[in-house]
């Protein structure tokens, strides 16, 4: 697992006040945010990250039910696989930050935007799941200001954003290829996970029908 | 005509095939599959019967034995057989009353027995009863589809689509194929010819072997319905990607970052969905007072699940 530091003042307003509410959050429900010094050498039963695998050799390894998919059932699979406490938090997010994953000492969290429809959370969570399950590096954020009051001021909170490329402006140009690279894989992973859902339910559908609706009024 | 006998036996073939893979399921002896599938078995034995040359043929053989021209009588039982299923597993779905066209029928199947009774000729037999039947698909199917449209039974996902498309056209096709072969017995009755091949019914014939290739899709397994929409989620694609170039160019210039279409699979689904994903995640950044994002809003609230989704989407017009 790798990380990027940056400073919380540079995110836009925005992710700011969603970083602020998700830490609220967090602390409101007895979860400390680690630093990064506290954070297990080992995440997912391995040391070495997982970029090198292939997103079809992902969703092998991962050997998930597609017909039996629900959030709950895909959280705890993935839960069981990196042998972390995961939770889902749907969140009033802004329109600006679709979903975040945060790492704190109990486990990581997900959350994702419940004013959004059940499709897109869907594919949100899946996304932020993918970097988890790729090992993909994490945003390092320096809390400053109202921010370090709440967490503290020596704590950095570990976490990756599913927002619009806003934050690549503060990346360096090396971590910013890193982190277009892994958004792109974590959301190709999210659409390759949701097809096999989609096609697997269909064939499910397909062949208990197996053509019983002839003529009108076919339902 | 030849091309007419193949294309029957394919269709026979393809029909045993089915029968004998439905008798296998305990479902196909239940209401209403049973009732279903008999009524296409129906159909497709009154496409075997439909052609002149071929009522002739089997009349010839019977012929000695009876003197009723009974082939033709058992081929206009069996389409007017059809019809009245057709109303009644609609007037069983959604409770509409079809007395009125029953009574219309029932005196059009009067009119076909006394043809039957009265006539002396093959060919005059033929052409009257062409006109009656005509008559009949016109009172029958233009009831059914009235009652549909204002029951507004429309379809709510592919496979449903799928059926709906292929009926229409078996549906198209048999009403203009049989509109045609009408129109040619009446031209054919004012002048007194005894021909009864010409070029508009060759062409009502050809309709007929369209209907019945849709009629032989309808009876496939759903999965095989399904691989005939790729043309249609093809064009549904287009429309989504449209609408999302479209969005795109209207939010302020920021990178697709994670939608980028090069890095996109080549399946279809895969890109469906990722194109719907990508409109999700970037319309709240159209102006609060552009239409679109309204609309796409109120998508958003209302769908249930992608295909519904999918489906409002590309009736957007931009």
């Amino acid at each position: 697992m790798t990380y990027v530091s940056i400073i919380d003042d540079q995110l836009e307003p925005q992710f700011n006040r969603d970083l602020q509410y998700v830490l609220k959050w967090l602390d409101a429900n007895g979860n400390t945010v680690n630093s990064v010094s506290y954070l297990p050498r080992s995440v997912g039963g391995t040391t070495s990250t997982k970029n090198d695998q292939t997103i079809e050799e992902m969703l092998q390894e991962l050997n998930f039910d597609y017909t039996r998919f629900t959030l709950k059932n895909y959280i705890d699979h993935v839960a069981a696989h990196i042998g972390r406490h995961l939770e889902l938090v749907p969140f009033d997010l802004s329109v600006a930050t679709t979903g975040m994953c945060v790492r704190t000492k109990n486990g990581d969290f997900i959350f994702f935007n419940e004013n959004r429809h059940r499709l897109l959370q869907e594919h949100i969570v899946i996304h932020e799941t993918a970097h988890l399950l790729f090992g993909h590096q994490m945003l390092r954020i320096k809390m400053t200001g109202e921010l370090a009051d709440l967490v503290g001021s020596d704590v950095d909170v570990v976490a990756r954003l599913r927002t619009y490329d806003n934050i690549s402006h503060i990346l360096d140009e090396a971590s910013k290829l890193v982190d277009s690279e892994q958004e792109r894989e974590a959301e190709a992973f999210a659409r390759e996970f949701l097809t096999q859902v989609q096609v697997n339910k269909r064939q499910e559908v397909l062949k208990d029908m197996r053509n019983s609706r002839l003529f009108p009024p076919f339902n | 005509m030849y091309v007419f006998i193949v294309a029957i036996i394919f269709w026979w073939v393809n029909f045993v095939v089915r029968i004998v893979s439905h008798s296998r399921d305990p479902q196909f002896w239940r209401m209403p599959w049973m009732y279903l599938w008999l009524n296409a078995y129906i159909i497709g034995l009154y496409y075997m019967l439909s052609h002149y040359f071929i009522l002739v043929q089997l009349e010839s053989i019977i012929h000695p034995v009876v003197e009723f021209p009974i082939v033709s009588f058992v081929a206009n039982i069996l389409m007017f057989l059809h019809l009245f299923s057709s109303l009644i597993v609609i007037q069983r779905e959604i409770s509409i009353n079809f007395t009125t066209t029953y009574i219309l029928l029932i005196v059009l199947f009067c009119l076909i027995l006394a043809n039957h009774l009265l006539s002396n000729s093959n060919v005059d037999l033929y052409r009257r009863n062409s006109m009656i039947i005509f008559t009949s698909m016109i009172v029958a199917g233009g009831n059914l589809f009235s009652s549909l449209l204002r029951h507004n039974i429309l379809p709510r996902n592919q496979i449903e689509l799928a059926h709906v498309m292929w009926y229409l056209l078996c549906a198209f096709c048999i009403s203009l194929g049989h509109g045609l072969i009408a129109l040619n017995s009446i031209e054919g009755l004012l002048r007194f010819t005894q021909v009864v091949e010409t070029p508009l019914q060759t062409v009502g014939y050809a309709l007929n072997m369209v209907s019945m290739f849709a009629l032989v899709i309808m009876v496939q397994p759903d999965d095989i319905l399904f691989r005939t929409l790729y043309p249609i989620r093809l064009w549904q694609l287009h429309r989504l990607q449209r609408l999302q170039r479209f969005i795109q160019r209207n939010i302020h210039p920021m990178e697709f970052i994670r939608n980028n279409q090069e890095e996109q699979t080549n399946q279809l689904d895969a890109r469906i969905h990722a194109t719907v994903v990508a409109i999700l995640d970037y319309y709240p950044y159209l102006e609060v007072t552009d239409p679109l994002r309204r609309k796409l809003w109120q998508i958003e609230q209302n769908a249930y699940d992608l295909e519904d989704m999918l489906w409002h989407i590309i009736r957007i017009q931009i």
